[in-house]
């Protein structure tokens, strides 16, 4: 819920963390800046397809991964969601 | 040649490259050439990051579009979700100049502009407005004429305007030769989002319903346009498999099935690395040859 709806609904109970379901997807996006993780499997079946290893997103671009952190960490969705930087996990 | 700044999303590069496969050897048969979106991140998936947050959601969509601005060029999505992230934000950004700004001066700090040059196109769209059902039939090498196909258009390309992308992805599996099947439930989605709130439910009352009406409609296949919708289709009748079940529906992507239509083979594009084995599909084609 944000700041905005917890004005419209004081009295709404204020959830703290994220469903067990949206975990690992949001997890993904904040360590790879993708749903999913390239597997070392699936880099080598890209290879004999003819494709490079990986695509040059975010599953190879660095930087693209810093700056979805950084939106993550400018709107403090890192504190609404639980998230510990140094483990790479959710704290609950 | 026409360019377009190619938006991959998540689940093709990392779990079905075989989409990705086929596109890149179909698209210079359709004078398309494809450039990467260097830096793409995920879209955000509309199912779950809009609903945790919304700015969070818009933000990291504008961060997407601001890179395909910069390549000036419109941008060709294989993604159903992509698609709709990326064309509902881009229409939000374009219309509401306080969110634009709010959201311009997020991306500010990381030296990003939304401009909204580039315009998002489903793939159905590029083929069907911009390459056209003619060339797509000019590049046909195989007879399809034998295959019987269940079109599922997956439920974001209902939401396009008058539903056109949906419509689009029937016309271009008819033009591609095949016998499209009328099952009854095309509308009905996957049930893929419903997996976030109960699997079962989502199996056994969502995806069972729609295969078991494509198996009784007699389909050789199943052709969809999204990774997502792919990725249920599947792994639901391997479910249903584990329970004693019996369910071979190969499911194609629309790139796929427009490769083979125009003579690749089935190693090429990496039909062997389905779950849902696509022999029953090559063995027919090779029978119609």
């Amino acid at each position: 819920m944000s700041e905005k709806e917890l004005k419209l609904y004081p009295l709404r109970k204020r959830i703290i963390g994220l469903p067990q379901p949206f975990k690992p997807p949001t997890s993904g996006i904040l360590k790879y800046g993708h749903v999913p993780r390239l597997s070392g499997f699936l880099q080598r079946t890209r290879s004999k397809l003819g494709l490079s290893k990986a695509p040059p997103t975010a599953y190879q671009v660095k930087e693209a991964v810093e700056e979805v952190q950084n939106i993550i960490r400018t709107l403090k969705l890192d504190i609404k969601f639980a998230w510990d930087w140094k483990k790479k996990r959710f704290q609950y | 040649m026409a360019k377009y700044s190619l938006f991959l999303g998540c689940y093709i590069p990392s779990m079905q490259p075989f989409a990705e496969a086929a596109l890149r050897k179909i698209s210079p048969d359709l004078n398309i050439e494809l450039l990467d979106i260097v830096g793409a991140t995920c879209c955000p998936v509309p199912e779950i990051v809009r609903l945790v947050d919304d700015e969070a959601w818009i933000t990291i969509a504008a961060r997407n579009l601001a890179l395909a601005d910069s390549m000036s060029h419109d941008i060709l999505v294989l993604c159903n979700g992509c698609w709709e992230t990326l064309y509902e934000a881009r229409e939000k950004l374009l219309h509401d100049i306080k969110l634009r700004n709010k959201v311009n001066s997020n991306l500010k700090l990381l030296g990003k502009k939304f401009t909204g040059k580039a315009e998002v196109k489903h793939y159905t769209q590029v083929l069907v407005e911009d390459v056209g059902l003619d060339a797509l039939r000019r590049n046909i090498k195989v007879d399809l004429k034998n295959l019987k196909v269940a079109v599922h258009p997956g439920c974001k390309l209902y939401k396009s305007d008058g539903e056109k992308l949906a419509k689009y992805l029937r016309d271009i599996v008819e033009a591609l030769g095949v016998q499209v099947v009328e099952y009854g439930i095309e509308r009905v989605c996957c049930g893929y989002p419903l997996m976030l709130a109960s699997v079962d439910k989502a199996i056994h009352e969502r995806t069972k319903w729609k295969l078991d009406a494509i198996k009784d409609a007699n389909a050789d296949m199943i052709v969809v346009a999204c990774p997502a919708c792919y990725d249920q289709l599947e792994k639901a009748q391997l479910a249903l498999r584990d329970e004693g079940l019996e369910y071979n529906l190969p499911v194609l992507h629309l790139t796929e099935l427009i490769a083979l239509a125009f003579g690749y083979k089935a190693g090429e594009i990496g039909l062997d690395l389905h779950g849902i084995s696509c022999m029953p599909v090559i063995e027919k084609l090779e029978g119609v040859k």
